[in-house]
């Protein structure tokens, strides 16, 4: 159990895993999967570090779940200033490429987990 | 001696330069040599021999020139050298001035790729060391390419199929031709001041190697190497890599293969997280299992150490140790109570009182001695006595009763019964006669003398 583990847990709250990216939400979901499974935690750390896993997954879920890309394009304004404009490409066939995905179920709802259900 | 006109060094080396100018073969030469003694003054003029098997010429290209040559000579190279050949008046020599070097058997192009290649190698701008890891899961995404290319049509196929949810941010450059470079330098830089943005793809279609050529200028691999964001190129085709391609932390084959690197296929994110979600599920359930199981064990190890479970024995030893004490004290009592009785023996037997009982039991014998004579004399007396008491029995009431007179008497209190009316009818009676009782039982009384003496035992009868 590392040092660097056990503050992350103790500064663990629900509002900074909205800061996270994928990756790092990702990687400590990991991490403390593993603690877990390992068994090396006291009771009531274990119940927080699976609350605050089911917090990491939904978030890493909401991350996956847009399904509306944005697409935008660089412009030079007045005076050099840099904005971002909506760009429209011409994309017959990406179109048809989007259809091709059949429209699945959100995967936050089918996560096996969740922050306010702890399954003991 | 004929006179001859005697000619000055300048008239000789005028006269062949002559020579040498007019020969129109000599105006226009192409000769493929190698490349000897390059020396590269401060000057910026370039002089080298070229040589073959049998024979050399000194070669000059001006400064000027140089810039129409797009690859650096190097001593041993084989070139194809385009110029005209002149004398150089003051070392009284030919010289071959070129103004166009071709490397022989690969292009001038393509060795120059090369050649910078190396060089940018060598200073080691595409170490693997300095390669960044790419996220995961994006956020944003910066495309540096042109505004109407295929490459920014094949990449948003790409994203849109794959990571709908990673928003795609275009930075235009013009890919091609004049100011090209600039430009997707200029892109480059504009992209990292993009919010939230954490890649960029630096993508072009395919084309000749004249087309990719600004993607094979060392301006732009520097600023790749300088970028805050991770850079992932895909230039032309599978075939072609260019310098950014090398300079780029990851290469992708053609824009869309870049573009695959660079956004994860999210249904499958989907799916492994799914998958860890079940894992945590069950590790927690593990975990708290464990701790249950612990505190079993520790729950039934209390219980067996429990004082309440190991107090009947407590109990049964003390009722041993109880029995033994109890015993042990009778022991001593005894023992101590036959010392006491001995010496009470003893202490009686020396007492006044225990000579006084002697004193008394000898007293005793002699009164009685002294009764028993005086009894002797009684005896008589008493005879007497005796004869005067039959005599009074033969007056007693029972007497009368061997004249056949009874009494009766209550079967249980025994009261003689003189009343009638104090017995009811199947009382037990209890009737004495001369030689003995009669039990009876009364079945009728009256008040008077009138029945019948049929039966003298059950008659009521005054005594």
């Amino acid at each position: 159990m590392s040092a660097t583990m056990d503050n992350s847990l103790a500064s663990g709250t629900s509002g900074d895993v909205e800061a996270l990216s994928y990756e790092r939400a990702l990687g400590e979901l990991d991490q403390i999967i593993e603690r877990l499974e390992r068994g090396a935690v006291a009771l009531d750390e274990a119940i927080a570090a699976y609350e605050r896993g089911a917090r990491l997954a939904q978030h890493c879920a909401r991350l996956l779940d847009r399904t509306e890309q944005k697409i935008s394009q660089l412009v030079v304004g007045a005076g050099g200033r840099i904005s971002e404009r909506t760009f429209e490409p011409e994309r017959p066939d990406l179109e048809a490429a989007m259809e091709l995905g059949a429209p699945s179920p959100p995967i936050a709802r089918r996560l096996p987990v969740d922050p306010d259900d702890i399954p003991f | 001696m004929v006179e001859r006109r005697t000619l000055t060094v300048a008239e000789l080396t005028g006269i062949i330069r002559g020579v040498i100018a007019r020969s129109p073969e000599l105006e226009d030469v192409l000769v493929e040599g190698e490349i000897s003694n390059l020396s590269m003054p401060a000057s910026g003029h370039l002089y080298f021999t070229l040589k073959d098997a049998g024979a050399s010429i000194s070669c000059v290209v001006w400064r000027s020139q140089r810039a129409q040559i797009p690859f650096r000579p190097e001593n041993g190279m084989t070139v194809i050298v385009h110029g005209h050949v002149e004398v150089y008046d003051a070392q009284g020599r030919y010289q071959l001035y070129a103004d166009r070097l071709e490397p022989s058997g690969v292009g001038a192009l393509a060795l120059a790729v090369e050649q910078r290649r190396r060089a940018l190698a060598a200073e080691g701008l595409f170490d693997e060391a300095r390669k960044r890891t790419l996220p995961l899961l994006p956020r944003r995404v910066v495309v540096v390419t042109s505004r109407s290319g295929a490459a920014l049509r094949d990449v948003l196929t790409v994203t849109g199929r794959r990571a709908p949810c990673v928003d795609v941010v275009l930075s235009p450059a013009t890919v091609q031709g004049e100011g090209a470079v600039e430009t997707l330098v200029l892109a480059l830089e504009r992209a990292q001041s993009v919010r939230g943005a954490d890649v960029v793809l630096l993508v072009r279609g395919g084309g000749s190697l004249e087309d990719l050529m600004a993607f094979n200028d060392e301006r732009l691999a520097r600023a790749m190497r300088s970028s805050r964001l991770p850079v992932v190129s895909g230039v032309g085709h599978e075939t072609d890599t260019t310098i950014a391609d090398l300079a780029a932390d990851r290469r992708g084959a053609t824009p869309s293969a870049a573009a695959e690197l660079v956004v994860p296929d999210c249904r499958r994110l989907g799916e492994e997280l799914a998958s860890r979600g079940a894992r945590l599920a069950v590790a927690a359930r593990q975990a708290l299992a464990v701790k249950r199981a612990a505190v079993e064990q520790r729950h039934a190890r209390l219980d067996t150490a429990s004082p309440a479970r190991r107090l009947p024995s407590h109990r049964q030893e003390l009722d041993a140790r109880t029995a033994r004490l109890r015993s042990a004290v009778v022991a001593a009592l005894s023992v101590k109570r036959r010392t006491l009785d001995g010496s009470l023996g003893r202490l009686q037997l020396s007492s006044p009182a225990y000579r006084l009982a002697v004193e008394r039991r000898g007293l005793q014998a002699r009164g009685q001695r002294l009764s028993d004579l005086a009894g002797a004399g009684m005896r008589s007396r008493q005879e007497a006595l005796r004869g005067r008491r039959a005599h009074l029995e033969a007056l007693s009431p029972l007497g009368v009763l061997e004249r056949g007179y009874s009494i009766t008497m209550d079967d249980v209190s025994g009261a003689v019964l003189t009343d009638p009316g104090s017995v009811s009818a199947g009382q037990r009676i209890r009737t004495r006669i001369a030689r003995g009782v009669l039990i009876s039982r009364a079945e009728a009384s009256t008040d008077d003398h009138e029945q019948t003496y049929d039966a003298p035992g059950s008659r009521p009868e005054r005594g």
